[in-house]
């Protein structure tokens, strides 16, 4: 018989599901601290497109069947193609309800999907009452990543986006880029939603550094945003390699840190695990 | 493994304004839409769960106390039935025990009664009855002292077992023969007894030394 509440004292897990790996963190709360108790990373083989689900969720049952948590709450990740972020501001005196059907006109003209294909979804922003973040994912791939999560015997109860998960990971970074991936992305944290840009897949190491520094300049001019502190995520022979690039451009160039981790291959499934961890903090 | 970020860090990431989650969560499978709130339906499940079992819970302990209570009330009724039906054997009872006093009194009253009849008829008949066959009684005087008993017998041995015989049986009383005389033709003797109550015999004297 299980207790009701007994399962909501630990934190959900944080997913990523990737293309090319699945990473699973439990996190714990120890001493005041976020702590990772348990992490499995699985690689997942190159498979075609029509199979990518069932070999995700091979891995991800793997990758489960490694820990010993019980827990099945899970935070996952929307693609970065597949979800945008703005900032929605309130008008005055405008209740929940009309902010809701504001959101959905706002949506679109952001969104590049119908609404019959979309989730909007608007959540609070920390210190701003009249301000809120407008999400905008595909409805499709949302429901895909639920039902893989599923099969795994999972229960979703975020979706959360890469760049709001970063975030929450290097808060006092000004910009972080993700080269963990073949596909990198380059978050500015300018305004209180952050805003990413999206490289080609598979660039080489100086050619991201490149698009990287151009975005950054792009960023200090549209956004008016002075990028010191430049954190990077990605293997370590390739922060090697693309440090130096980055650092002399005057950027404060560091990789992405987790206690005595330097960019572990679980970072972006620890930035989801924190998902839960704001609203105790907070109080 | 232990590796990860203080919440103190996140929590000052948070008041910096630079937390910020969102949830992508398709709201028509994971959540429930009250009052135009967004629940997480496995929260709202869990309380829900909760709230019954607590029901539950609640119900069956009424349950117990109100099956307490039912079988309490039951026996008090059942006592108060019995104390009723024992009523009218309680009355009999009384007045069963106030017939036995009033007869143990009558009792008493009689025991009293006979046990105080009249002394004096009591020791004629006492002195009747230690009379043997061949002694009869011509008179019983009654004095301060005691009695005068006057009779006739036809032989002297018959006079002492006449004697020996109201001593026996009036332990109360020191009989001591008076006189003897026979008639003239010789065949009869008459007698008298004094019979000397004990409480007027005077003290016995001391032997002297």
């Amino acid at each position: 018989m299980r207790f009701p509440f007994a399962n909501l004292q630990a934190l959900p897990l944080g997913i990523e599901l990737g293309a090319e790996r699945v990473a699973v963190v439990v996190p714990r709360r120890q001493d005041g601290g976020l702590t990772v108790a348990e992490s499995a990373v699985e690689v997942v083989p190159e498979t075609p497109d029509s199979a990518l689900d069932e070999a995700l969720g091979e891995a991800l049952r793997r990758a489960l069947d490694s820990l010993r948590s019980s827990t099945r709450r899970c935070v996952l990740a929307a693609p970065w193609t597949e979800a945008v972020s703005r900032q929605f501001k309130l008008p005055p005196g405008m209740a929940r309800r009309e902010a809701s059907r504001a959101a959905e006109l706002e949506a679109d003209v952001v969104a590049p999907w119908p609404s019959s294909e979309r989730v909007v979804a608007l959540d609070p922003i920390p210190g701003r009452k009249r301000e809120l973040l407008l999400s905008i994912g595909r409805a499709a791939t949302l429901e895909r990543l639920v039902t893989i999560a599923k099969s795994a015997r999972l229960e979703p109860v975020a979706i959360d986006t890469p760049a709001c998960a970063w975030r929450r990971l290097a808060p006092h970074a000004d910009a972080l880029l993700d080269a963990g991936a073949s596909r990198a992305a380059l978050i500015v944290f300018a305004g209180p939603v952050p805003s990413f840009q999206l490289f080609a897949p598979r660039l080489v190491d100086e050619r991201l550094a490149a698009q990287a520094r151009l975005g950054l300049i792009e960023a200090r001019r549209d956004a008016d945003v002075d990028v010191h502190r430049l954190v990077v995520f990605a293997t370590p022979e390739r922060y090697d390699a693309l440090a130096p690039l980055l650092a002399g451009e005057g950027y404060a160039v560091e990789p992405v840190r987790i206690g005595e981790f330097e960019a572990p291959p679980w970072s972006l499934a620890f930035a989801l695990a924190t998902w839960a961890a704001p609203s105790r903090s907070a109080a | 493994m232990v590796a990860g970020l203080r919440i103190s860090d996140v929590g000052r990431a948070f008041a910096e304004r630079r937390m910020i989650r969102a949830n992508l969560l398709p709201a028509s499978r994971d959540a429930l839409v009250l009052f135009g709130a967004n629940l997480d339906r496995r929260l709202v499940r869990d309380a829900a769960g909760g709230l019954v079992l607590l029901c539950l819970v609640s119900a069956g302990t009424y349950g117990i106390q109100e099956i307490r209570l039912t079988s309490l009330r039951r026996d008090a009724e059942r006592l108060e039935q019995t104390v009723a039906s024992n009523a009218t054997r309680r009355r009999e009872v009384a007045a069963t025990a106030a017939d036995v006093a009033r007869l143990e009194q009558l009792r008493r009253e009689a025991e009293l009664r006979r046990r105080s009849g009249n002394a004096v008829a009591a020791t004629l008949i006492a002195i009747g009855n230690a009379v043997p066959l061949r002694v009869w009684l011509d008179g019983i005087d009654r004095s301060a002292n005691g009695y005068l008993v006057t009779g006739a017998a036809t032989s002297l041995d018959d006079v002492g077992q006449t004697l020996v015989a109201i001593e026996r049986s009036m332990p109360g009383y020191a009989p001591s023969l008076g006189s003897v005389s026979r008639e003239e033709n010789g065949s009869v003797l008459h007698f008298s007894l004094q019979l000397q109550s004990a409480s007027a015999r005077p003290p016995a004297r001391a032997p002297q030394q």
